[in-house]
């Protein structure tokens, strides 16, 4: 989309400009590819380069390679931005120009067995016969892939019998039964000096091979806080990958990353700084980090209540339906004062709407020449529900000391008041259950 | 991309007569004048530029009490604060040199970017900005100031978003070619004298011609919260008055155009 063409999408790009030039890239290459239609770039990504170069160097080197770390950090949204990328400009990476790069996408389930992943058997006519799993096949299509939120199943069991293909030799996987066949073909996984892989059936006696080019990849994503409660990989396979930690995002990145999601809402700025403190709150407990994804859905819970809320108070006739579309009442407004108290451009001193004496109970207070500022108790219970609603379905399966730590954090630093936590903390509880 | 729609472009409708009365307003002297002139500019360009697309506003923005003292204390330097001193001039007369008036200034808008009201914190725009003090007049297209940013950030972004807006019209030789002449604004403009063709001898009706060949910078004239407007635009140029009137209308319409092309949905 041309960002110019659309006020959000425009703000979206300068609030990227404003962060520096890797961040900006970083936000074109999103919207670039969200624009191929590979992928819905819900969350502009916010990295340092050097992370995004050990995940690209690391894909470009290694067969196999993990993004791990905490959920909503973005892995897989990195991940299908880096494929695109080298899928572009290949020969930069070391890749053959003249096989094309695709993937194909799968999310682990935890029933999945070798059998789904590298092969099965399924009665067809009432006979046997082998089936691919998704490795085979995509070795088979030449395309890389790619199984997101990997601790999802037990990778142990489903790929422990490819161990040893996984250290770069031929390993033997089962036998092949082809339907209305006699014939029993043993099935081995290998890999090629050939960019491109292949499936051949040869030799003496036939043996049916699965060789993985020398630009194939098998990728990944780990949710390293899933895995205390999931699947944890053993180290048997873990080290077969490369592991590119994936940390969230610093306070700075996240704010850049919800400014874009508060422009048209109601509280604007005036929620930033709540949410952020949240947010920071969880980066500095030890076994509460988590990335910007699992937020950012907050601002639109809160604009909903208000707009509810207000939309019900004009049906009263309380609030005027265009009371908090006043431009000087915007919460991105300049205050009108600079240091040296000069005059301000006359269209940020327009009347403000007399809210209060309209007998209604406004969640924003708008005072002429000052920030709006956020302090009653409606907003103040849209922010938990959004909480709860957002990240509390990952946050009730934190061990109960982290959660400690957490709450701690939260009422220490004001994010929550010790009511508004406790009722999140109840809340929680019944997640649990 | 679409072309521009519209039979009249700027320079069908802005004459001379036209430019002459815009070049009064963004140039009067005190908002007095800035309203009596605005009424004579608002219909030509509302013609120009057809309601239906574009949105037009007008600011002025005068100096407070203590504005034009500050500009002696912290804005200018003291090579020429002790020029000043030598004529006699001190912190409070600076109030007598600089005009009442910092700027006049005409925002013209594409209306599809804004579903409700137009907010001067949000978007894009083509601007004119005159500065009565130094006769000059800033033309182009900017973003946003929101008051927490610092200049030099603004500027950085703005040299980014002009690469991103010459890619979105990469296939518009027309619009590109106009726009490739226009920088983004850096130091020179909000400081210096990037915005003067040539050097300006005089601020308002004081002569500073001895003072230094290469003439006024803005920082002499413009207080910090002009610093930072000036930072928003990602493509700017600077013109004397006379080329105002003379150049106005070619560039006016270039910059319609391109604007307008720049704000179409991809297709």
């Amino acid at each position: 989309m041309n960002p110019f063409a659309n006020l959000q999408v425009f703000e979206g790009m300068r609030t990227a400009a404003l962060a520096g030039e890797n961040n900006f890239a970083s936000y074109l290459r999103s919207q670039s590819a969200a624009a191929r239609g590979s992928t819905r770039s819900s969350v502009p990504i916010q990295m340092s380069a050097r992370t995004l170069r050990m995940v690209r160097l690391a894909i470009a080197s290694s067969h196999a390679v993990l993004l791990v770390g905490p959920p909503g950090t973005g892995k897989t949204e990195i991940l299908r931005q880096v494929i695109d990328e080298l899928a572009a400009d290949p020969v930069t990476y070391g890749f053959d120009a003249s096989v094309p790069i695709s993937s194909s996408w799968m999310t682990p389930e935890e029933e999945w067995t070798f059998d789904k992943i590298v092969m099965g058997e399924t009665v067809v006519g009432g006979e046997i016969v082998t089936t691919e799993g998704a490795l085979l096949e995509a070795i088979r299509t030449n395309q890389w892939l790619v199984l997101d939120e990997v601790n999802r199943a037990d990778m142990d069991r489903v790929l422990g019998g490819v161990l040893t293909w996984l250290s770069g030799h031929r390993v033997r996987v089962g036998t092949w039964i082809e339907s209305g066949s006699q014939s029993r073909l043993p099935v081995d996984l290998d890999w090629s000096t050939d960019p491109s892989s292949n499936l051949s059936v040869a030799g003496t006696p036939p043996t049916r091979t699965y060789a993985a080019g020398a630009d194939w990849r098998l990728l990944g994503t780990y949710n390293a806080v899933d895995a205390q409660r999931v699947f944890r990989m053993g180290q048997a396979l873990g080290r077969r990958f490369k592991q590119v930690p994936i940390p969230p995002a610093d306070a700075t990145a996240f704010r850049i990353i919800m400014s874009e999601r508060l422009v048209g809402t109601l509280v604007g700025l005036a929620i930033l700084d709540r949410v952020e403190s949240i947010y920071v709150a969880h980066l500095a407990t030890a076994g509460a980090e988590l990335g910007p994804g699992l937020f950012v859905d907050i601002p639109a819970y809160i604009d909903a209540g208000l707009r509810a809320a207000q939309s019900r108070g004009a049906r009263r006739g309380l609030v005027p339906d265009d009371a908090f579309d006043d431009a000087s009442s915007d919460p991105f407004g300049d205050t009108g004062v600079d240091r040296q108290g000069d005059q301000v451009p006359a269209d940020l001193h327009a009347e403000q709407p007399d809210l209060v004496n309209a007998g209604l109970s406004v969640p924003i207070e708008y005072v002429s020449g000052e920030a709006p500022t956020v302090n009653t108790d409606l907003v103040n219970d849209l922010l938990a529900e959004a909480y709860v609603t957002s990240v509390g379905s990952v946050v009730s399966r934190f061990e109960p000391q982290v959660l400690d730590r957490l709450a701690a954090a939260f009422v220490d630093s004001g994010a929550f008041s010790a009511t508004s936590w406790q009722w999140v903390d109840e809340n929680l509880r019944t997640m649990q259950a | 991309m679409s072309e521009h729609p519209h039979d009249v472009q700027a320079d069908d409708i802005l004459g001379p007569q036209q430019m002459a009365d815009i070049r009064k307003f963004l140039l009067a002297p005190d908002s007095g004048s800035a309203a009596s002139a605005w009424p004579d500019v608002e219909p030509a360009l509302h013609v120009a530029f057809d309601d239906a697309t574009w949105g037009v506003d007008e600011v002025t923005s005068e100096f407070s009490i203590d504005g034009r003292p500050n500009l002696y204390r912290a804005e200018m330097q003291k090579p020429f604060r002790d020029f000043l001193d030598s004529k006699g001039i001190g912190e409070e007369d600076y109030s007598s040199v600089v005009l009442p008036v910092q700027y006049n200034s005409v925002q013209i808008w594409l209306r599809k970017l804004f579903t409700g009201q137009r907010r001067s914190n949000q978007g894009w725009r083509i601007r004119l900005v005159g500065f009565p003090s130094i006769q000059i007049v800033a033309v182009g297209l900017a973003s946003n100031y929101q008051g927490t940013q610092n200049q030099n950030t603004m500027g950085a972004a703005s040299a980014m978003l002009r690469k991103a807006a010459l890619d979105v019209l990469a296939e518009n030789a027309d619009a590109r070619a106009l726009l490739e002449e226009f920088p983004s604004a850096s130091s020179e403009h909000w400081d210096g004298r990037g915005l003067m063709p040539s050097p300006v001898l005089s601020i308002g009706s004081t002569d500073i011609s001895d003072f230094d060949e290469a003439g006024a910078q803005l920082k002499f004239v413009r207080n910090t919260t002009v610093k930072k407007e000036i930072a928003t635009f990602f493509f700017i140029k600077g013109l004397e008055a006379h080329q105002f009137e003379e150049e106005g209308p070619e560039m006016i319409a270039g910059l319609q155009s391109a604007a307008f092309l720049l704000g179409q949905d991809s297709e």
